[in-house]
């Protein structure tokens, strides 16, 4: 998040006391950083946006019977997953679910034909970075949220595991899951030569999705 | 310091709380020449992956190089979408009119099929008055019927219906039973024709 949100600037506590200011700064504050959330999660062309208009709703709804727990970061990102909880039980009830292990290459799939394309100066460096956004979505989405939360969101371990409902254990185990595998796809000399780490092999990885 | 071994996933525990970092273990790390190396190059490898995945490449990069693969949200114009339905609903006609309005550029945007079918009803929506306009003030010409006779038959015309001829009849007549034999019936270049009288069954 690029701000705190907490106290006197906790958005809806604010509202529940009839100040809607510090929710609006909340709002354009933390746009981007939920529209790349859900986009690096994997969501398709304007999903990104209604999941966010979706995120925020919600949160306004629920204002009145909001009370503070823990950091607003940390809610905010709980009411956002639970979202996209919802959006894949939905696609899976319409027979368009792909299995949770599946590996969603999604964007990158969706990357128009270079061949027939005239994109300009930007594909080298675009086609630089499709391998580590590759290797994101291909990603298991456990994986991918803790990666998500921990590297992108930079929050900690504790409340992460607080988001997912996951011991902070399982929170370690899967960061270094998803950061392994991450270096491995992008051809880390280090992480080719280095044996699979026991914590990391052992942990609780946990019979939980996300 | 821990006697725990610094494997990977600690070092990534380590590098991602720094909140919760205890100043000795860094201290430790810093004298390992081996875990320092280690500790600096997870660090950078996280650092160009903020930088990849981060919102300031996805514009600057994806959403040049694909525009149409990647639309791009103009965050200010949500922002004031998600508002106009929170803190600041317009409860009044024009706040709904708005609200569809809102939801109608988002589709159209979404979608070229939807936007050549609301081309497609425009167009006929904007002709379908210029037709009426011509068809009421433009004048119309007078209504001039006439009948044309019908050429004349070189057969004149048949003064009695056509009344069924007696089948039996027809088929007897010498005529017809030159000309069609009928299936299964005799040639004619066979030779002469015997007949009816001829007929086997006849002596029955």
């Amino acid at each position: 998040m690029k701000a705190t949100w907490e106290d006197d600037r906790d958005p809806l506590a604010a509202l529940r006391k009839g100040d809607p200011a510090p929710f609006e700064a909340f709002v354009r504050a933390e746009l981007e950083t939920f529209l790349g959330f859900y986009r690096r999660l994997g969501a398709e062309g304007n999903e990104a946006q209604d999941l966010v208009q979706d995120l925020y709703l919600r949160m306004f709804r629920h204002a009145p019977t909001y009370r503070p727990q823990g950091r607003f970061a940390a809610y905010a990102f709980r009411v956002a997953r639970n979202l996209w909880i919802d959006r894949a039980r939905r696609r899976a009830g319409v027979g368009e679910g792909r299995g949770e292990e599946s590996e969603d290459r999604g964007w990158v799939e969706r990357l128009p034909d270079r061949n027939g394309e005239e994109p300009g100066a930007g594909v080298a460096r675009a086609e630089e970075l499709e391998r580590l956004r590759a290797a994101l979505s291909a990603l298991p989405e456990r994986h991918r949220l803790v990666f998500e939360l921990g590297v992108m969101q930079e929050l900690p371990y504790q409340e992460i595991g607080s988001i997912l409902h996951v011991p902070v254990g399982t929170v370690k185990s899967r960061m270094f899951h998803a950061v392994r595998k991450l270096r491995a796809a992008l051809g880390s000399p280090a992480e080719e030569e280095r044996p699979t780490e026991r914590s990391g092999e052992r942990s609780a990885e946990g019979e939980q999705l996300l | 310091m821990s006697d725990r071994p610094w494997d990977d996933a600690r070092l990534l525990e380590w590098i991602l709380n720094p909140a919760r970092r205890d100043p000795a273990q860094g201290v430790g790390i810093d004298a390992d020449p081996g875990l320092r190396a280690r500790r600096e190059e997870l660090t950078a490898f996280l650092a160009t992956c903020r930088e990849a995945l981060g919102p300031d490449v996805y514009h600057s990069v994806y959403l040049r190089a694909y525009p149409r693969a990647y639309p791009r949200a103009d965050p200010e114009e949500l922002a004031q979408e998600v508002l106009a339905r929170t803190t600041r609903e317009d409860l009044t006609w024009r706040g709904d009119l708005r609200l569809l309005g809102g939801y109608l550029r988002g589709r159209l945007r979404a979608s070229a099929w939807l936007r050549v079918a609301a081309a497609s009803l425009l167009v006929h929506l904007v002709a379908l008055p210029v037709l009426a306009y011509y068809v009421i003030f433009t004048p119309a010409q007078p209504f001039d019927l006439t009948f044309e006779p019908a050429p004349e038959s070189d057969y004149g015309e048949v003064s009695e219906p056509d009344l069924p001829l007696p089948v039996p009849d027809l088929l007897e007549e010498p005529a017809v039973r030159e000309v069609d034999p009928g299936v299964g019936g005799p040639d004619p270049e066979d030779g002469p024709e015997d007949g009816p009288e001829d007929d086997p069954r006849d002596d029955r």
